[in-house]
């Protein structure tokens, strides 16, 4: 026993399970002590048995394997995890690897791959299917010429009003109106201005205006006409 | 003869017409009027139903030549007394004077001898002659129209009134339109909805059943449409459910058995005796081609349904939608997302958004030669805003409006229903040499 490498299996696939078994019994170094087909057994036995590897597939009954992934790094951070699944979209090896995986084999590699992958994975490095890694390699190219911008924690920090309020002054309404229409005053309107403009970092209307054009709040040529 | 019946949808249409039928039929063509008449005609003799045939322009040897030519062996039929031929203007003249009353009288007067000679029913089919409505008048020609249009249902006849529109005034064809329940414009059958239903009391106000009228065919109209756009729902909401099926059932099930017998390929011959030569070649194209068609099943799923949508949200998902976009079409897409993560839109919302960014991008690719694009998605309270916009060669909007009404303009169509659906607006900028612009303006729900 001593010296072979424990893993723990978590695929609600039983075939799928059994083929991983019969190759991974091509090493002898590897022993497979465990089998999961949900993400809730997958957490017991791993407390159980506390296994140097867990095979994780992203698509569990009860939970995803990313969510599992995170689970079992926070509760046993000295089991490593490697991804084997269907998927091969690069968002999910992004957010596999950002759950804490340090590897990612889909499905169709795993005959070919699996061995080399734990060796990789166990020795403490990171693998990924060389399939997707040039995928992977693409994609982070092509983020210095598009900075993916998804998220915008300055737009983010105003509230639901300050939103509405914005959309209105962009579209060059009055502090009266819009509080008339908002049902406040328009001083009321002005306090919400002015933190807006705090939070957005803008210092005058022209910025603000140029801010909501950028975001798309209104139309930027409308407004240039 | 009834391989013309099958040959057009407006013919199995007329076939369609059954006794009592009373159609307006409006032409402007040698061409329509021949199409129609004959085809009419020709029903009927399929129907072993007697025809009346009162003549105007068209003479007694046109429709001889209609029907001859249509292989219907009219000589004998006339013999037989089952095809009447004759002018309008005679069958409706008593003493010298046009009497229309009495011609509408004299129709009504042809049903019993026809059922006594064993035909089925009577068809009539007239040509309105123009001096009807000069002498005795536009009026008296709309009342015996009235008059057999109050009389046709239950009598086991059914007519086809032609009118000439070159030969008539419009004042004359919207009084007569009117008395029909049945329009025929050129070869089209329509349901009329100006029909004025006959009065069945004397005293009754035509403008009172005129205004009653009309305020049905409003809540009519308003119910189609309503229904119309339940319908569209379901369809699209069927269709999405579909894809996310077979989408399921290929990723995970499919793709899983596929994955599970090419580990186990691997793995067959592990502990046996050594299997005879040549079969780890074959084994390892059996595999190999188990590869191609895990990939083909995973993109295929993948097409049908938006990965990551379920797990990820709906921001990177459309965010990879237009990393995809580039790869596969070269047009950059420049995009950005405000406010949207913080988000919990419904289901309905976030798989229509992603619709449309794809439906948006398709059009971008196959009409406006752009090389850029932008798309921007923002939450402005109460709203939710998605722009797309390209620079790209544009179009006339109007115009484009206008075609979006046959079927080829699906994308723009598609957009806007499914705007529609969610409760949004959509406003479409463009100007031909100076790209597009599209505003989608949804309610925030969920």
């Amino acid at each position: 026993m001593a010296g072979r490498q424990s893993i723990l299996i978590v695929d609600d696939h039983a075939l799928f399970r059994e083929g991983l078994k019969a190759i991974i019994s091509r090493n002898p170094a590897y022993e497979v002590v465990g089998e999961a087909g949900r993400g809730d057994e997958a957490l017991q036995l791993a407390a159980a048995l506390r296994p140097k590897l867990v095979l994780v597939d992203i698509s569990l009954p009860d939970q995803t394997g990313i969510e599992l992934t995170r689970q079992l790094r926070k509760r046993l951070p000295q089991t490593r995890v490697m991804m084997v699944t269907m998927h091969s979209k690069v968002d999910y090896i992004v957010k596999a690897f950002q759950a804490g995986a340090t590897g990612f084999v889909t499905k169709e590699s795993a005959a070919e791959r699996l061995l080399q992958a734990i060796e990789f994975v166990l020795r403490g490095e990171y693998f990924m299917d060389s399939a997707m890694s040039q995928k992977v390699v693409q994609k982070l190219a092509g983020l210095n010429v598009a900075p993916r911008s998804t998220r915008d924690p300055d737009y983010e920090s105003l509230t639901v009003r300050e939103q509405e309020i914005l959309a209105l002054l962009a579209e060059g309404q009055s502090l009266r109106t819009i509080g008339e229409r908002l049902f406040i005053s328009p001083k009321t309107v002005e306090n919400h201005r002015t933190s807006i403009m705090r939070k957005l970092g803008v210092h005058s209307s022209f910025e603000l205006i140029r801010y909501a054009a950028k975001v798309g709040i209104i139309d930027i040529d409308r407004w240039k006409e | 003869m009834s391989a013309h019946r099958q040959n057009s949808e407006w013919e199995q249409r007329l076939w369609g017409l059954r006794p009592g039928a009373h159609v307006c039929f409006l032409f402007e063509s040698e061409q329509e009027h021949r199409a129609l008449t004959a085809a009419f005609m020709r029903h009927g003799l399929e129907r072993h139903e007697k025809l009346l045939c009162l003549t105007e322009a068209h003479g007694a040897e046109q429709i001889r030549a209609y029907l001859d030519a249509d292989g219907v062996q009219v000589g004998p039929r006339e013999q037989s007394g089952q095809i009447r031929i004759l002018p309008a203007e005679r069958f409706a003249r008593r003493g010298g004077a046009v009497d229309l009353k009495g011609m509408a009288a004299r129709v009504q007067a042809e049903i019993g001898p026809a059922r006594a000679q064993g035909y089925s029913g009577l068809r009539i089919a007239i040509e309105m002659s123009r001096r009807f409505a000069e002498q005795p008048g536009p009026e008296r020609l709309v009342e015996a129209e009235s008059a057999l249009d109050a009389w046709l249902p239950g009598s086991g006849c059914l007519a086809l009134c032609q009118y000439d529109r070159r030969r008539f005034d419009a004042p004359l064809l919207l009084g007569v339109l009117e008395a029909h329940p049945l329009a025929a414009i050129g070869t089209e059958l329509y349901d009329n909805f100006y029909h004025m239903p006959p009065r069945t009391v004397a005293a009754a106000d035509p403008a009172v059943v005129k205004l009653n009228s009309w305020i049905g065919h409003l809540r009519e109209r308003q119910r189609s449409e309503t229904q119309i756009r339940t319908l569209t729902r379901k369809l699209m909401q069927t269709q999405e459910d579909e894809r996310c099926l077979i989408s399921r059932e290929l990723h995970d099930r499919v793709g899983q058995d596929l994955s599970t017998i090419r580990l186990s390929l691997e793995t067959l011959f592990d502990g046996l005796p050594p299997a005879a030569a040549g079969t780890g070649a074959k084994v390892g194209a059996l595999s190999g081609l188990l590869d191609r068609s895990i990939r083909a099943i995973r993109d295929l799923a993948y097409d049908l349904r938006p990965p990551g949508l379920d797990e990820m949200g709906i921001v990177p998902a459309m965010a990879t939608v237009c990393d995809e976009f580039f790869e596969k079409t070269g047009i950059h897409v420049d995009y950005r997302f405000a406010g949207i993560e913080a988000l919990t839109l419904d289901v309905d919302t976030q798989i229509n958004l992603y619709r449309m960014l794809q439906e948006g991008l398709n059009n971008i690719y196959k009409h406006a030669a752009a090389t850029e694009a932008v798309v921007k998605l923002t939450a402005a309270h109460p709203n939710i805003l998605l722009r797309i916009e390209d620079n790209g060669i544009g179009f006339d909007v109007e115009k484009r409006a206008r075609e979006m009404d046959s079927e080829k303009r699906m994308g723009l169509r598609s957009l806007q229903e499914r705007t529609a659906l969610l409760g949004g607006v959509m406003i479409v900028a463009s100007t031909p040499g100076r790209g597009t612009r599209i505003l989608i303006k949804l309610p925030r729900r969920g």
